[in-house]
């Protein structure tokens, strides 16, 4: 083997990975013993690749501040980052899933189930007569404490075959809420009902305001109260 | 004693008759340079070939011993410039009487367990944390796929082929990055050597 032909054909480089037939080997370890060349070459590429092999051996971590050791090196993620990993998604959303029907199983329902069994129970009814604005003192309704619900009546003058709009006003003139109220039956005597639940209004000052509904809006009524809890 | 110009190993000197002539007489000088000079060839060779560390101790003692011996028997060598060849002739003789050896004596066995080798560390533990050094400097250079490819190419002696069918590469491929990678250790060792004479 001639040394051109040995480096056209890396001979070194397939020497020391081991890419060399018998033959060829014979050649290229007799041409090494006499081309200073390639002698010089093979060394070096000996030290090269032992020195590879043991710093490929050597512990990941260590020796801050060399390039090379710092991209080898695996660091262990915090055990918190395992959880990221795709495969932890559905287990995760499972795991929520499970603490969310949990919660509602063991706290919501029941607690609503309570609620409802208070509110649907067999209970007194506070009513309270509502009369129309009037110079005199403004009427105080006084709702029991444990009262779900209480019961303003009041007549109107004006017989509406729609209905009745009754908007709540508190003390400010802000509407709290509305409701519609259907004409009431001949039974009632023109008397109106309005059943209040007690979350919807707190202890203050109130105005009912009473109104024909469309086709054609007109108040009939105004009704100025006080609510208090005891 | 003289370094080659990659710092690494004993430098080579012309094999001329005035060389082989010393040799044959037994200058000191020229013996030491000829066993430390060809045993690193020998070493390589036979490490190449898969022999053990004893193994390889042995084989190189022999081979010295026996051109010493007809060298100093027939006064010289015809051509002395083909030392090496002759050298390595007289290697590729011992080796087949060490198979035959491994044949008669099954005992002897070549698949042992390998002690480390550290004959490749012929300059001493500076000069094996200097190469370190630089094959860390070239393999953090080396994109991660090269680099992979190289470690398991030379950590796990994995199955070449299977190695490239893994890694989606060709055999080609290999011995081009082995070549840049070597060309890159001798550019780092001469610029650690320039670094070294620069120093006051």
């Amino acid at each position: 083997m001639e040394h051109i032909e040995a480096n056209q054909t890396l001979a070194v480089e397939r020497y020391l990975l081991g890419d060399m037939a018998a033959a060829e080997l014979e050649q290229f370890e007799e041409h090494l013993f006499l081309c200073p060349e390639c002698a010089e070459s093979i060394k070096t590429g000996a030290v090269f690749v032992e020195n590879a092999r043991a710093v490929c051996k050597e512990p990941a971590a260590e020796a801050e501040g060399e390039p090379s050791r710092r991209i080898i090196k695996w660091k262990q993620p915090p055990w918190w980052k395992r959880f990221r990993t795709p495969s932890f998604a559905p287990a995760l959303a499972a795991l929520a899933l499970l603490c969310v029907a949990g919660y509602q199983q063991l706290v919501v329902i029941p607690g609503l189930r309570t609620q409802l069994a208070e509110v649907t129970a067999p209970q007194p009814l506070p009513s309270f007569a509502l009369h129309a604005a009037s110079r005199g003192a403004q009427p105080s309704i006084v709702v029991p404490a444990d009262a779900h619900f209480f019961d303003l009546y009041f007549d109107v003058a004006v017989e509406n075959p729609s209905g009745y709009s009754c908007a709540i006003l508190d003390g400010l003139g802000s509407v709290r809420f509305t409701e519609h109220l259907s004409l009431p039956g001949p039974e009632a005597g023109g008397t109106l009902n309005l059943l209040i639940g007690r979350s919807r209004l707190r202890a203050g000052e109130y105005t009912l305001v009473v109104s024909t509904e469309a086709p054609r809006v007109l108040e009939i009524g105004r009704y100025p109260f006080k609510v208090e809890y005891r | 004693m003289p370094r080659s110009t990659s710092g690494f190993t004993m430098e080579r000197q012309d094999f001329d008759a005035q060389y082989v002539s010393r040799l044959t007489e037994g200058d000191p000088s020229v013996e030491h340079h000829f066993t430390v000079y060809f045993g690193e060839f020998l070493n390589i060779k036979l490490r190449r070939r898969g022999w053990n560390s004893h193994e390889v101790e042995d084989i190189r003692q022999e081979t010295f011993l026996r051109v010493l011996q007809v060298l100093r028997q027939k006064q010289g060598l015809e051509h002395p410039e083909r030392l090496g060849a002759f050298v390595n002739s007289v290697c590729n003789n011992i080796i087949l009487e060490f198979y035959k050896t491994r044949a008669r004596h099954p005992a002897f066995d070549p698949d042992g367990i390998e002690p480390i080798d550290h004959t490749i560390d012929m300059d001493g533990s500076v000069l094996a944390e200097e190469n370190k050094k630089m094959v860390r400097v070239i393999l953090g250079e080396l994109p991660e796929a090269d680099r992979k490819l190289l470690k398991m190419v030379f950590l796990e002696e994995a199955d070449r082929d299977e190695v490239c069918r893994i890694m989606k590469v060709d055999r080609g491929y290999l011995r081009v990055l082995l070549h840049r990678a070597l060309l890159r250790f001798k550019d780092l060792a001469n610029r650690g050597k320039q670094a070294a004479f620069a120093r006051p």
